[in-house]
């Protein structure tokens, strides 16, 4: 019998790693797939490659952009763009969602503002903020805190809201006042909650700071996606494409790299 | 005959809510003695769990006086208020959420912290401090729950319904156990139950509630010697089942619709 169970769980542990290495292995040769595909349809002119250009094109291309307009430097405005915005959004939000929490009043008179303003169209508010900011860095990043910053209100909002009212009683039985419940109660049962309002808004973040590079740039990404498109580069642009998608997974991978490290905290295994 | 440590005096206590105004409490009184162990039984939504509220402090009654006697160094009774459910949080350690009271109130010291260590000890539980409480059982929890409140060293005790989460096996071993404790330590304790024998069993006095708007409709006195203090032994005494039958006839009137 005590042979049996160290064996079974070999068996669970192997078939486990199994299941992993094919899904990252499967993951890779669809990658692979693709830009042979696309190679080869390029080459044989099945697709117009000025158009859709090809892998080689591209990276070519990249290679270009570094050398002769200063990619590094495209990419790291962007990027600290993207960090900053994401950053005062989830300031913004986690102070605006406490007020909005301390008084009942404050967020009874706030919400209609607040799902107003949210359910705006962000990209319209950037032609005026450009008029009434100017053209900087400062622009961009607040066009960046435009598109993410109410809708993460309201969700951090509810999710300190839906804390269990007893866990709140049982912090009064014990003695404690508003700022204990918030911040032994209220913040540590929000974590994971804040967790996946982080991912949502490093994703929005990025779309706000690309839609202001659009209008109101001379360098990042953005600016770079629109000029490329102006003088009919499209390599140049398809390729600015394909660094924002490895920049954003870059991000999503910090952000889970913290979620990980929080799951491991709260259950540590004995 | 030891002084009373609580008293009410005609306490009354209405809800409001914008459909009406709910009166649950319409006139209590009662003396609790020091180190006494009172049970309080009574209709489901009769206002128990109310009156312990406002024994807490939570709440303030509409009317009446709830009367703390101050101790005879002048400093005042404090009360511990035991919740239904355990409510431990999941994100702290058994021995975290222990001493989240101390914390609160800034008590964490060598000599409170060394009191939860011992408390920890005495439950059973010192093997357990560094877990967390989804890896324990409920008995468990419930054990751990009454330190977080023990370890404030209150000199009363209200306990809300503390066993009704757990299993019949459970409850019988669990409620026998932790009572025997407190009587040990010499708490003065008011327990909300619904379950009869439990009552008697661990009471040295029952106090029954009317139906909402509700009054202290019966009082029954519990003699039993130490050794049938127990939850299955108590049953085979003669006074059970004339307790028993008290209590239910009671509480059947209650249930019955008004006329
Ligand atoms: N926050 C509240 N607002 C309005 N009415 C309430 C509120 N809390 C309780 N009540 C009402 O007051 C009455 C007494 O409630 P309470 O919780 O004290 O009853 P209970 O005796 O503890 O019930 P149970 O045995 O089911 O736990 C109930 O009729 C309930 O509907
Ligand atoms: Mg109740």
């Amino acid at each position: 019998m005590n042979q049996n169970q160290p064996s079974n769980h070999e068996l669970f542990i192997k078939a486990h790693k199994r299941h992993h290495f094919l899904v990252g292995f499967y993951r890779i040769m669809l990658f692979v797939v693709f830009l042979i595909l696309w190679e080869y349809s390029a080459r044989a002119e099945l697709i117009d490659s000025f158009f859709f250009s090809s892998p080689s094109g591209i990276l070519a291309c990249i290679y270009r952009l570094a050398s002769e307009e200063n990619l590094l430097f495209h990419i790291s405005t962007t990027l600290f763009e993207t960090t900053v915005s994401f950053l005062l959004v989830m300031l913004i939000s986690l102070l605006t969602a406490s007020l909005l929490w301390y008084s009942d009043y404050f967020s009874e008179v706030l919400e209609p503002y607040l799902v107003i303003l949210n359910s705006l169209p962000k990209s319209a508010l950037a032609p005026l903020l450009i008029v009434w900011l100017g053209t900087g860095t400062k622009t961009i990043i607040i066009a960046g805190i435009s598109v993410a910053v109410f809708g993460s209100i309201i969700s951090v909002f509810t999710s300190f809201k839906q804390t269990d009212k007893d866990k709140i009683m049982l912090m009064e039985t014990l003695g404690g006042n508003k700022g204990d419940v918030f911040f032994k109660l209220i913040l540590p049962s929000s974590l994971p909650q804040l967790i996946s309002i982080a991912k949502v808004n490093i994703g929005l973040a990025l779309v706000g700071v690309i839609i202001g590079e659009f209008l109101a740039a001379r360098r990042g990404l953005g600016y770079l996606i629109i000029y490329g498109s102006q003088v009919f580069k499209l390599d140049m642009v398809i390729s600015s494409i394909l660094i924002l998608c490895i920049i954003a997974f870059g991000f999503y991978k910090i952000i889970q790299f913290f979620e990980h490290g929080h799951k491991k905290k709260n259950h540590a295994p004995s | 005959m030891s002084k009373n440590i609580l008293s009410l005096r005609h306490v009354a206590y209405s809800y409001h809510t914008t459909q009406g105004e709910t009166l649950a409490l319409k006139d209590i009184s009662f003396d609790i003695k020091q180190g006494e162990f009172v049970a309080l039984v009574g209709p489901s939504g009769c206002g128990k769990t109310t009156l312990l509220s406002l024994i807490f402090g939570l709440l303030t009654p509409q009317s009446g006086n709830i009367i703390l006697p101050h101790k005879e160094d002048g400093a005042g009774n404090s009360i511990g208020y035991m919740l239904q459910r355990d409510h431990l949080f999941p994100w702290r350690t058994i021995y975290q959420n222990a001493i989240l009271g101390l914390e609160i109130q800034k008590k964490l010291t060598p000599a409170t912290k060394a009191y939860v260590e011992h408390l920890l000890e005495e439950y059973e539980l010192s093997d357990f401090s560094d877990k967390y409480p989804d890896q324990l059982s409920g008995g468990m929890k419930q054990r751990a729950a009454l330190i977080r409140t023990l370890a404030l060293n209150p000199d009363i005790l209200l306990l809300d319904e503390p066993f009704s989460a757990l299993d019949y096996q459970t409850r019988l071993n669990v409620s026998d156990d932790i009572c025997k404790r407190i009587r040990k330590a010499g708490k003065t304790v008011i327990l909300i139950t619904h379950d009869l024998s439990e009552a008697i069993s661990l009471s040295d006095r029952i106090l029954v509630l009317s139906k909402r708007p509700s009054t202290i409709k019966y009082e029954l006195q519990i003699d039993l010697d130490d050794a049938h203090r127990h939850p299955v032994r108590s049953r085979t005494t003669r006074q059970f089942g004339e307790y028993f039958n008290i209590l239910w006839e009671e509480l059947q009137n209650e249930s019955e619709p008004a006329k």
